[in-house]
């Protein structure tokens, strides 16, 4: 069937957004920061189609050096518009960001999932559930990260968001070049590895889920 | 004095023959530079008396025009001469800017003529020429290259090696026919130098649609294809890719078509490995024919009334290298080209006829004296049906034909073999029978002709096991004999009908072509073999595929757009909104609605640091 | 064997970082500093891309490759840490500091230069471009470390401290242009082995000299 990754994203996004009218303010933020990272997803699924196409379906090619690109600019979008039009704080950003990229690898582990279907297993949802969701993730938070400066300091923000993207997407284009090729194991740990100390260092300067501000 | 004498004598005659080798040295280099022949003048004429007068006046022309166009008035020909010195290095097609203009790397580029390319229909420009060094090496050959729309995006990327598309001022492939919306003619150009006569690698490559399988040939890696489809299904479409190389050691020597039958049986018997004392599998990646190494080129049979893999070897031992290749879907098992082809005259896309003919001079001359042509592979189709008097042996009918054709080009080419069913092949299978590693011996006797003998060994545990099989099945190997019961079927039908099969023609340089055997020796048990099939990058597996991607909707895609413009207007309002505030703090108002407003405004950016601080 | 040369310069760049990491972002440190451990993070993964592609495809794409990002990304933050915070310390902007700022730019349009030349003796192709790209990113940080570097020191030794790490980072810079010719053209082996052993240098350097330099603000 054509359309299934427009049923999975309807059926994801309208169950996450029952939640809405009853959740607070905080919660209510992530949930919607989830449900663009879905649709982000959408969007960027049929852009990454036709630049397959483009590249003639070298699908190896485009997933280590076109798609991060367009991915992490996409995802980038929402955040610089939230960042630029509601709010830049960066306790309250980067949270939203995180919650963003996770709404992101939901739908695409759903889209892989219905696309492989009969190869999929057990290990391959840890590994998605992990990899995917903590990669895009922490490259969504890089790039807030660079962008909570867009109204305190002009100048490191457009540079500085710049540097981010650039970093976020190699490491994107990492994690992709690892799990497609013999070293898939070392390309699932990259992204737990990472996550530990980001988590370290961002609970330590007092960021929390849902954008609770200890200092 | 007499000392000082003699030193100024040794002086004299160092500096003599110092002189003589400056002198001499460059004289010698030049004369054999001399002896290239390089394109030194070109020019284009149109119209109807253009090909008369220009050869009237000692130019080479080319018959074929740059217009593709019934209309002898308006077609535009390409003439060139060729001599020692001063050669042209790059040929441009550019709109007419005058007698001569400069490209961004400062070469100088001479109008060759002002007339244009594609006369009539107003779109091609002026070919321009430099003799500039830097714009590469110097042309020895041009060509004419036609195609239509389809074959427009696979000129480019198939066309290398030496043989180049002429291209526009832009650096974008010139299309002379620009202003023909269906058709595209081309011009290539052949640089010194760059000489790869002999064929390297070959990839079988299938695809539901031939310029899709073109293009993946090329993304392969294989520079040239051969322009016949070699499967039997009418849904697909089977090329042979291939890449060419400078170093005979390099070539492939022959090419042999195996079928998928034969090589599971190879597969299905069990080799029993000496060390370990365990029997196992191999797979038939390699095989031995004749003492020769033979590997196979793809993991997945070409469709054939008998499905059949393609082997090929390097080995010296199979033959000489191989510089072309032309397959065909013929009722015939003989090569009607074959004249043709002892001419020199060969098409195949991307190998233009002025590169053919600037192959090396040793290759060139044994093209002409030399008309060693083997035809092999005649794999019949699934629809032929035989007729009784098309019932003749293979290697009669081909033999009988090489004689023919032989004679009317060169009396000195001995004819060659091609089949398994000669005498002196089954001496050589059996005298390689190994008599004290034989372990297994299936034996089954042919109605019609001799027994032949496939030895399947392992290398790496050096056992041979030697398997007998019937003619029936011997001759699927590599001629597909026909049937004995379709032929016993047409006879009985009394229809004459005809035989399809699929030709793979190889030629090679020279002469000596060894007779050549369909009697598999020996397959060899190294399963780390691999099969020397490409695979495109985009068929890695994925298991954990990185990245989204979708079905091919735009729906996604509009209601993105619609989302992000409804944002930019959301915040263009906003923007305006949070303006309007600041103008109402403006110094003027009370200091009640001021403090009422900066509540307001720190009410909306709660957590917000402070936008208008480090605005 | 270039494999073996792209992971000396991840192993350098991540070592460099891993101190830099553990120097400057366990407490609270000035941004600046941060900005050029990040920068030399972000060299560390674009190296590390590099490597991994040698390793898996054997062989790196013409033309645009995400490793790039990796230089581009590092210089990015060199430049942004100079030019957002730095500079409008050392440069009030005064036409004092005009002669300065206009040898500074010397840096840039060297950059400028070999690239144009890159260009008319390859020509303009994806991978020129890239090239280019490459260069403008390194030619705008040069421009700022050349400034730091030759500026007079009107904010007590601010900029003096870290004179040596401008210094550091210029050389970087070119020897970053240094492994493009050395690709570009086809230069001998044992070339691209110095090229490679002086950036494994100037990255370990990085951070202890700019430690040192950021020490004096303090003291």
């Amino acid at each position: 069937m054509d359309n299934l990754t427009y049923i999975v994203f309807i059926a994801m996004t309208v169950s996450l957004a029952l939640i809405l009218p009853l959740a607070e303010k905080k919660l209510r933020r992530l949930v919607i920061f989830m449900i663009v990272g879905i649709f982000s997803c959408l969007f960027v699924s049929e852009l990454n189609n036709i630049l397959l196409d483009s590249f003639h379906n070298d699908v190896f090619y485009v997933t280590t050096t076109i798609t991060p690109v367009t991915e992490e600019i996409v995802k980038m979008l929402p955040i610089l518009y939230f960042a630029i039009v509601i709010n830049d704080d960066r306790h309250i950003l980067i949270p939203n960001a995180f919650a963003l990229g996770v709404g992101f690898a939901l739908l695409e582990n759903m889209v892989i999932l219905i696309q492989n279907i009969e190869t999929v297993t057990i290990l391959w949802a840890f590994v998605r559930g992990f990899g995917s969701g903590l990669v895009h993730g922490i490259c969504t938070v890089m790039v807030g990260w660079g962008i909570s400066y867009i109204k305190k300091r002009r100048k490191f923000f457009f540079c500085g968001t710049f540097a981010l993207l650039s970093a976020a997407i190699i490491y994107h284009a990492i994690y992709n070049l690892l799990v497609q090729s013999e070293y898939q194991y070392v390309g699932i740990l990259l992204p737990i590895l990472t996550y530990i100390p980001i988590v370290y260092l961002l609970r330590k300067k007092g960021i929390k889920p849902g954008g609770v501000s200890e200092t | 004095m007499n000392q000082q004498l003699k030193y100024r004598r040794i002086i004299a005659i160092f500096l003599a023959v110092l002189l003589t080798a400056v002198l001499i040295i460059p004289t010698t280099l030049s004369v054999s530079a001399a002896n290239r022949l390089f394109i030194t003048e070109l020019r284009v004429e149109a119209g109807e008396e253009a090909v008369t007068s220009l050869e009237a006046e000692g130019w080479s022309v080319f018959m074929s025009g740059l217009n593709i166009t019934s209309d002898p008035a308006s077609q535009v020909y390409l003439a060139y001469k060729l001599n020692t010195g001063s050669p042209y290095t790059n040929v441009i097609v550019s709109p007419d800017v005058g007698d001569s203009f400069t490209d961004e790397n400062g070469i100088v580029y001479q109008c060759v003529s002002h007339v244009d390319v594609d006369e009539g229909n107003g779109g091609g420009g002026c070919l321009y020429a430099t003799r500039d060094q830097r714009a590469g090496s110097p042309l020895v050959g041009l060509d004419v290259l036609r195609g239509n729309n389809e074959s427009n995006k696979v000129l480019y990327p198939i066309t290398n090696d030496g043989a180049e598309i002429v291209r526009t001022q832009e650096g974008a492939p010139a299309d002379l026919e620009k202003g023909n919306g269906t058709d595209v003619v081309y011009l290539a150009q052949i640089r010194d130098g760059i000489v790869r006569p002999y064929i390297r690698e070959i990839g079988v490559i299938t695809d539901t649609d031939k310029w899709n399988a073109v293009y993946t040939a090329a993304e392969r890696g294989y520079n040239y294809y051969v322009d016949g489809d070699i499967d039997d299904s009418s849904e697909t479409y089977t090329i042979i890719g291939y890449e060419r190389t400078a170093d005979p050691a390099e070539a492939i020597t022959n090419i042999t078509a195996v079928s998928a039958k034969t090589v599971q049986s190879l597969e299905d018997e069990q080799i029993i490995d000496n060390r370990t004392g365990q029997a196992g599998h191999l797979a038939a990646t390699a095989i031995s024919i004749s003492g020769a190494e033979y590997v196979r080129i793809s993991s997945q049979p070409v469709d054939g009334k008998e499905p059949y893999y393609i082997y090929r070897t390097k080995d010296t031992k199979a033959g000489n290298p191989i510089s072309m290749l032309y397959a065909e879907k013929t009722e015939q098992k003989q090569n009607y080209l074959f004249g043709t082809w002892a001419n020199g005259y060969f098409f195949s896309p991307g190998v233009t006829t002025a590169y053919t003919y600037s192959m090396n001079e040793d290759l060139y001359t044994t093209l002409w004296g030399d008309q060693t042509v083997l035809t092999k592979l005649p794999v019949q189709l699934k629809d032929s049906v035989t007729s009784s008097d098309t019932l003749v042996d293979p290697t009669e009918v081909l033999t009988k034909e090489k004689q023919e054709s032989t004679t009317d080009n060169s009396s000195e080419v001995k004819p060659v073999s091609t089949t398994a069913t000669s005498a002196r092949t089954q001496q050589e299978s059996t005298t390689e029978i190994p008599s004290e590693t034989e372990q297994e011996s299936i034996t089954a006797s042919s109605s019609e002709t001799e027994q032949e003998s496939i030895t399947a060994s392992s290398s790496e545990a050096e056992q041979e096991i030697s398997i007998e099989i019937p003619a029936e099945e011997q001759s699927e190997i590599a001629s597909e004999e026909p049937s004995k019961e379709q032929s016993e079927t047409s006879a009985a039908d009394g229809t004459d009908e005809t035989i399809r099969y699929i030709n793979l023609t190889m030629l090679t340089p020279r002469d000596g072509l060894p007779e050549t055997t369909a009697s598999i020796t020996g397959m060899l048990g190294d399963p780390s073999v691999p099969y020397v099939e490409r695979t495109q990058r985009s068929n890695r597996v994925n298991k954990f595929q990185a990245s989204v991607f979708g079905t091919g909707g735009v729906t996604a895609l509009i209601a993105g757009s619609v989302v992000m413009v409804m944002a930019v207007v959301a915040a263009v309002l906003i923007h305006k909104k949070r303006a309007a505030v600041t103008l109402s703090e403006k110094p003027g108002e009370s200091g009640k609605s001021k403090a009422t407003d900066h509540k307001k405004k720190s009410k909306n950016l709660k957590n917000s640091k402070n936008s208008k601080k480090y605005r | 064997m270039f494999l073996y040369l792209s992971l000396a310069l991840t192993v350098s760049a991540g070592i460099g970082f891993g101190y830099g990491l553990y120097r400057f972002f366990r407490n609270k440190s000035a941004l600046y500093v941060q900005m050029i451990v990040l920068g030399v993070g972000c060299t560390m993964l674009g190296r590390l891309f590099t490597t991994l592609l040698y390793l898996v495809n054997g062989e790196i794409n013409e033309g645009f490759n995400v490793g790039m990002l990796g230089i581009i990304g590092s210089f990015l933050f060199f430049f942004s840490a100079n030019f957002g915070q730095m500079d409008s310390i050392v440069d009030d902007g005064s036409p004092k500091f005009r002669k300065t700022r206009i040898i500074a730019l010397a840096a840039p349009l060297t950059v400028g230069l070999i690239w144009c030349a890159l260009a008319v003796i390859f020509g303009i192709n994806s991978s020129s471009v890239w090239i280019g790209i490459e260069m403008l990113f390194l030619a705008l940080a040069s421009y700022f470390h050349l400034k730091h570097l030759i500026i007079d020191d009107v904010s007590h030794g601010l900029i003096r401290s870290i004179r040596s790490y401008n210094l550091l980072s210029l050389g970087y810079a070119f020897l970053c242009i240094m492994e493009v010719l050395a690709e570009c053209f086809s230069f001998p082996f044992f070339c691209s082995l110095i090229i490679c052993v002086l950036e494994c240098a100037v990255l370990l350097a990085f951070v202890p000299v700019l430690e040192r330099g950021v020490k004096k603000w303090t003291t």
